[in-house]
């Protein structure tokens, strides 16, 4: 995969964590979608159904530390239009073995 | 290292050092007995001259520091020039300069500069900060203009510092016919201004731009024609969508013979190397660190801003306070600007220890290996002999480390050949 298995990206390929949260948040998901079905994989653009590109978001919120929704995320792109990327906080890490 | 410092490391270089002339003459004559090279008429007639000395690099695929790939923003027609309203907004685009984006980038931005005065305004965005961004922003600069940047990310994390930079002005820039006559004297406004303007950076502290020599080796004469390697392709850009034939790709380099030196064929008996064909040039080289870290100084000297930010849609361009906007995203304009006439051509750099005492750079069978401030660059750049074809269409953006491997052990095998290694 690409972007790596903790999606942190590398030099050359972009962190699908962190930044992405600042790129994105308050962009419709439309266009996350859209973005991801035009443009990725990079060596195959286009090969991407909008389910797998909405699965993708989803994915990409829940790993941003998005709280699950009760109800699937919806595919139609006029759907997704009125949705935006949250703007996600860090929470003060808890855990003791800090 | 300063320039000084280089001077002195060049002379290792310099032909005739009278020590070595005898052992120099040996191996050469060794060299021409063993590869047994069909000698030119012009060769036949000049004099003999002693070999040149040369220091070989140390290559070893266990002193790689890092593989750099990019993908070069190629298209057929050349670079996107054209003007597009985004609301109430003025797009001039600045993108798609194929393997020539470092060597054309002050023509470019230039053109598109002048095209922006006539909008009267004072304020421009920039959108894109590689070297296309950059210069165009402080080409805007120069005109007067208040510039802001807004980019997702600044040069030294861009595509641009993945590439080889040297001047290669006409490397797929386009392709001959879908760019047509108009194209060609385009480009070569282009190249002309780019090459003026680079030297303005010659002669400086740390060598931002800077000339080595550079020999081009081969097996066989360089008058023989280039046979590409059968790869069952048929038809051409017009019938298929897509370049099929590495003639259909664009020269323009004779149009600028008058002001880039000339290549010289060396004699046998100079050719410090294994193969039995040399040519010598010089090469203008870009050296990435030195040359970025000086051109963002000079923009944020000029009093620009640069913004963060990374746009998904071009309407929301309409969120600027800019009206005049230069659209500069090189190889992303495929996904911001849904541009499907980018194609993307693969190209991957492996980067050595920097021998900066070592100032020079070859060519032999589809391996290059050129000496920078920043790295010993090898660079695996037609080693299936595919020429212009080669890597067209793909976009896999990730090292192959093979590859770079092949290229060191060509040029490495090379070295041990040659008699430059000996004595
Ligand atoms: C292996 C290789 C070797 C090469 N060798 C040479 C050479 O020797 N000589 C030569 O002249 N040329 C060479 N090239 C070609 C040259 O590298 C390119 O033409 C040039 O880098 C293109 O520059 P650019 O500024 O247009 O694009 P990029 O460097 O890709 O810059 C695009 C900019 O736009 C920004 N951006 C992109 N999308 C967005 C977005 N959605 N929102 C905000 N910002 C965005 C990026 O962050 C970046 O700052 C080579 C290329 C390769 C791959």
């Amino acid at each position: 995969m690409c972007h790596g298995a903790d999606l942190s990206g590398n030099f050359q390929t972009p962190s699908l964590k962190g930044r992405l949260v600042a790129s994105w948040a308050g962009t419709p998901l439309s266009r996350l979608t859209g973005y991801i079905q035009r443009a990725m994989p990079l060596m195959a653009p286009g090969t991407l159904s909008p389910e797998d590109a909405t699965t993708l978001v989803a994915f990409l919120m829940r790993e941003n530390g998005a709280s699950p929704a009760k109800t699937a995320l919806p595919i139609t792109e006029k759907r997704q239009a009125s949705l935006k990327f949250p703007a996600l906080t860090i929470q003060p890490d808890t855990s003791p073995s800090k | 290292m300063t320039n000084r410092n280089r001077n002195i490391g060049r002379r290792h270089l310099v032909a005739g050092a009278s020590a070595c002339s005898l052992v120099g003459a040996l191996a050469g004559s060794r060299l021409l007995h063993a590869q047994t090279p069909s000698v030119s008429p012009t060769q036949a007639l000049t004099p003999q001259k002693p070999r040149i000395r040369l220091q070989p690099f140390d290559l070893r695929a266990d002193q790689i520091t890092d593989i750099k790939v990019c993908l070069r923003p190629f298209r057929p027609m050349g670079p996107r020039f054209d003007v597009e309203h985004v609301g109430s907004k003025l797009v001039f685009h600045n993108y798609g300069h194929g393997g020539s984006g470092w060597s054309l980038s002050w023509g470019s931005a230039s053109l598109v500069v002048e095209k922006v005065s006539t909008t009267l305004q004072r304020k421009v965005a920039v959108i894109g900060c590689g070297i296309i961004g950059l210069t165009t922003a402080l080409t805007a600069q120069r005109a007067g203009f208040d510039v802001t940047i807004y980019t997702k990310d600044l040069l030294p994390r861009t595509r641009s510092v993945r590439a080889n930079g040297s001047w290669t002005p006409d490397s797929r820039v386009s392709l001959t016919a879908p760019a047509g006559p108009g194209f060609a004297d385009l480009w070569e406004k282009m190249a002309r201004i780019s090459w003026a303007t680079y030297r303005d950076y010659l002669g400086l502290p740390g060598n931002p731009v800077e000339f080595i020599e550079h020999f081009v080796l081969s097996d066989r004469p360089f008058n023989t024609p280039h046979e590409e390697s059968p790869d069952g392709r048929t038809g051409d850009y017009a019938s298929t969508g897509m370049p099929q034939h590495g003639t259909e790709f664009a020269r323009y380099s004779d149009r600028i013979k008058d002001i880039v030196p000339a290549a010289e064929e060396l004699h046998p008996s100079e050719n410090p190397f294994a193969a039995p064909y040399a040519k010598r040039n010089t090469l203008m080289l870009y050296n990435f660190a030195s040359y970025g870290h000086l051109l963002m100084s000079e923009f944020f000297q000029a009093g620009g801003h640069v913004v963060i930010r990374e746009f998904h849609d071009p309407s929301e361009l309409t969120s600027l306070p800019e009206k005049i906007i230069i659209n500069c995203p090189g190889y992303a304009a495929r996904d911001w600007w849904n541009d499907k006439s980018l194609i993307p051509v693969r190209g991957q750099t492996a980067w050595l220890p920097p021998r900066p005492d070592l100032p020079y750079g070859l060519h032999y069978q589809g391996a290059s290996a050129v000496s920078k401030t920043d790295g010993l660059m090898v660079q695996a750049y037609d080693l299936n002999n595919e020429g212009e074809m080669g890597s067209v269409g793909n976009s896999f953006e990730h090292p192959d480390r093979s590859e770079s491997e092949r290229a060191i052990k060509v040029l490495a095998d090379l070295f041990a050949r040659s008699p430059l290694s000996e004595g």
